[in-house]
């Protein structure tokens, strides 16, 4: 990948804490980095494979009360707990994902909104478990050999600095030969499969890979607020998320940023506009759907063009993640 | 025994919303080929509309000028949102309907506030009592409603010319455009009957239930379990299902803990979408046991 991009980026995450003395900001943003995560295994499975995943709050939810639980109830440390509140996640995805060939648009969103439903519903109704409506409280902060990550700037240094690996993981595996794949089956599937691409395996893949990226954006999440309820994980949430990655630009990763900054920053900054968030949200879908499919990084990519090309058009390609890489043949 | 039947017919007054909720799904889905994640909206508006329209006329009036209302909602929410992406991937027609239903929430949000609401119901509260069965006279009128939008539909899709001409388009639009239909135009029309039927749902539950700006995303869903149990394709199937699922719910609440109510419907359906490959199939086991 763009290496000093990267590097800047780490840069940034580093200095942040040390420059923004404000602890509530420093809150705010953390929990930007947590949908961060989230997000990009969103990216993942809608920007470059093309289907609609409305799971990822409920794979949130599964990880952040395996997590909690396991570290109230059974005493666990927070590192033990975190992969098996992820591979908890990845059982649910597999049971979700893979008897027969369910992953067709119309299905996978119907299956994964249905999913957030029942999960959301039983954080509500196991009372005894879960706490219900009100929540799992006690949860203790992450914490490694002895060290808790307890004030906002520790947690803002540990959301971000996974964040950043997983977007360079994830950034290495979309330009590799599995990205292309991945592009080819957006783009049809039938040719892809002409291909020798293995359509249903890489939609299994990727809506893994998702789920696990939800499962350590929940378990990150339950760690850091020290608490978690119904209400954080519900279905709002994952339409929530569709609107940042549509609103940052699906399909580049980088969007990814931009959206969730700029949807979950606006409110916190112009509070009058929490009454009218989902009427916003609403808007931001349909009117950037039908106006500016590649969302605000389309734009961002356009101005780059421009800059490089005098004379170029600049207009927004639709996706400019696809038409900007070649696939081999 | 007694009690089975007051959970059975309590289910299928519930079902019998879910179907006419499904009823408008399908009716979309074979039309323009959207799944309506909006479906929902629908309904709400249509009890919140009545509710407002209540307190200057008569309830009969205002549910029918309600019902008028989410028709032109329909209408609305096909020009200005469907129409200019008609063609794109049903990736990109899924976060429309999603970002509509979205926005009409936030709208309904600001108008009508947070607070859950109710209308009065047609004639009154007095329970009639049949065969030691308690029946509520509002769950006659949603069975009654049910059965008449059954009716009126069949004598409309089997003998008006407007009605043929809409089964043309939802079974082969190009062969359809060729004869002269205006394919568009009936895509519109069938996401204005849609937004009616919802509209009328919700006129007809209302005074059962309490009715929130964010109740529809249930609803919507649990309408969608009843058109996928019927096939997706098939009316008769929708209503079917409809019931089906409302029976289901209720026996469930009944026997085994009121708390799964609502999981109940999303069982069904990833047991549905498990077994069956789906939406995508034109039939389903209850289609298939119906024709």
């Amino acid at each position: 990948m763009n290496n000093r991009a990267f590097w800047a980026a780490a840069l940034a995450v580093a200095l942040v804490p040390l420059v923004v003395p404000n602890s509530y900001v420093l809150g705010v943003l953390t929990t930007v980095g947590i949908y961060c995560i989230a997000l990009i295994g969103l990216d993942l499975i809608k920007g470059y494979t093309g289907l609609l995943s409305l799971g990822q709050a409920g794979f949130m939810g599964v990880a952040a009360y395996v997590s909690g639980l396991l570290t109230t109830r059974a005493g666990w440390e927070p590192l033990a707990a975190l992969p098996v509140a992820v591979g908890a996640v990845v059982l649910v995805a597999l049971v979700m994902a893979v008897p027969g060939s369910r992953l067709t648009g119309f299905n996978l969103a119907l299956a994964t909104l249905g999913f957030v439903i029942i999960t959301e519903g039983l954080f509500r109704g196991l009372r005894d478990w879960t706490g219900g409506a009100t929540g799992l409280v006690g949860v203790p902060n992450f914490r490694v050999a002895g060290y808790v990550f307890a004030s906002e700037r520790d947690n803002f240094w540990l959301v971000w600095a996974c964040c950043l690996v997983i977007f360079w993981l994830t950034h290495n595996l979309v330009h590799s030969q599995v990205g292309r794949a991945l592009r080819a089956v957006r783009q049809d599937h039938l040719a892809a499969a002409t291909m020798a691409i293995d359509v249903f395996r890489y939609k299994v893949e990727v809506f893994l890979i998702a789920a696990v990226y939800a499962g350590v954006a929940g378990s990150l999440y339950v760690h850091y607020m020290r608490f978690i309820a119904p209400d954080m994980v519900n279905w709002v949430v994952s339409t929530g998320l569709v609107t940042m990655l549509v609103l940052g630009g699906e399909g580049s990763l980088w969007g990814v940023f931009l959206g969730a900054a700029l949807l979950h920053l606006l409110p916190e900054v112009f509070n009058p506009l929490q009454d009218y968030l989902m009427l916003l949200q609403g808007l931001v879908l349909v009117a950037l759907m039908v106006y500016l499919p590649g969302g605000l990084y389309s734009l961002v990519g356009s101005w780059r063009r421009r800059v490089r090309r005098p004379g170029g058009t600049g207009r927004a390609d639709p996706i400019p993640a696809l038409v900007d890489k070649q696939v081999s043949p | 025994m007694a009690q089975f039947g007051q959970a059975l017919l309590g289910g299928v007054t519930t079902g019998s919303i879910y179907a006419l909720v499904g009823i408008g799904l399908v009716m979309i889905f074979k039309m323009s080929r959207v799944l309506n994640l909006a479906q929902g909206e629908f309904l709400i508006l249509g009890a919140l509309f009545a509710y407002t329209l209540v307190g200057l006329l008569p309830l009969w009036l205002a549910c029918l000028l309600a019902v008028v209302g989410t028709f032109v909602i329909g209408l609305l929410f096909e020009r200005l949102a469907v129409r200019p992406v008609r063609g794109s991937t049903l990736t990109v027609l899924l976060v429309i309907t999603l970002g509509t239903s979205i926005l009409l929430k936030g709208a309904a949000m600001l108008i009508w506030g947070k607070e859950p609401m109710s209308l009065p119901s047609l004639s009154g509260n007095n329970p009639l009592q049949v065969a030691g069965l308690f029946i509520p006279p509002q769950g006659l009128w949603i069975l009654g409603g049910i059965a008449v939008t059954g009716l009126i539909l069949r004598l409309f899709f089997d003998r008006t010319l407007l009605g043929k001409a809409m089964v043309a388009t939802a079974e082969n639009p190009t062969a359809a455009g060729m004869t002269g239909i205006n394919t568009i135009r009936l895509g519109r029309l069938a996401f204005g009957l849609s937004g009616a039927i919802g509209g009328l749902a919700g006129v007809l539950i209302a005074p059962l239930t309490f009715i929130s700006y964010d109740g529809g995303t249930l609803i919507g869903l649990k309408g969608f379990v009843a058109a996928a149990l019927g096939g997706m394709y098939s009316i008769p199937g929708a209503v079917a299902g409809g019931l089906l699922l409302g029976a289901l719910e209720a026996l469930g609440a009944g026997y085994v803990s009121s708390i799964f109510k609502d999981v109940t419907a999303f069982v069904v359906l990833i047991v549905l979408l498990v077994v069956r490959s789906g939406l995508d199939k034109r039939k389903t086991l209850l289609e298939e046991g119906l024709s």
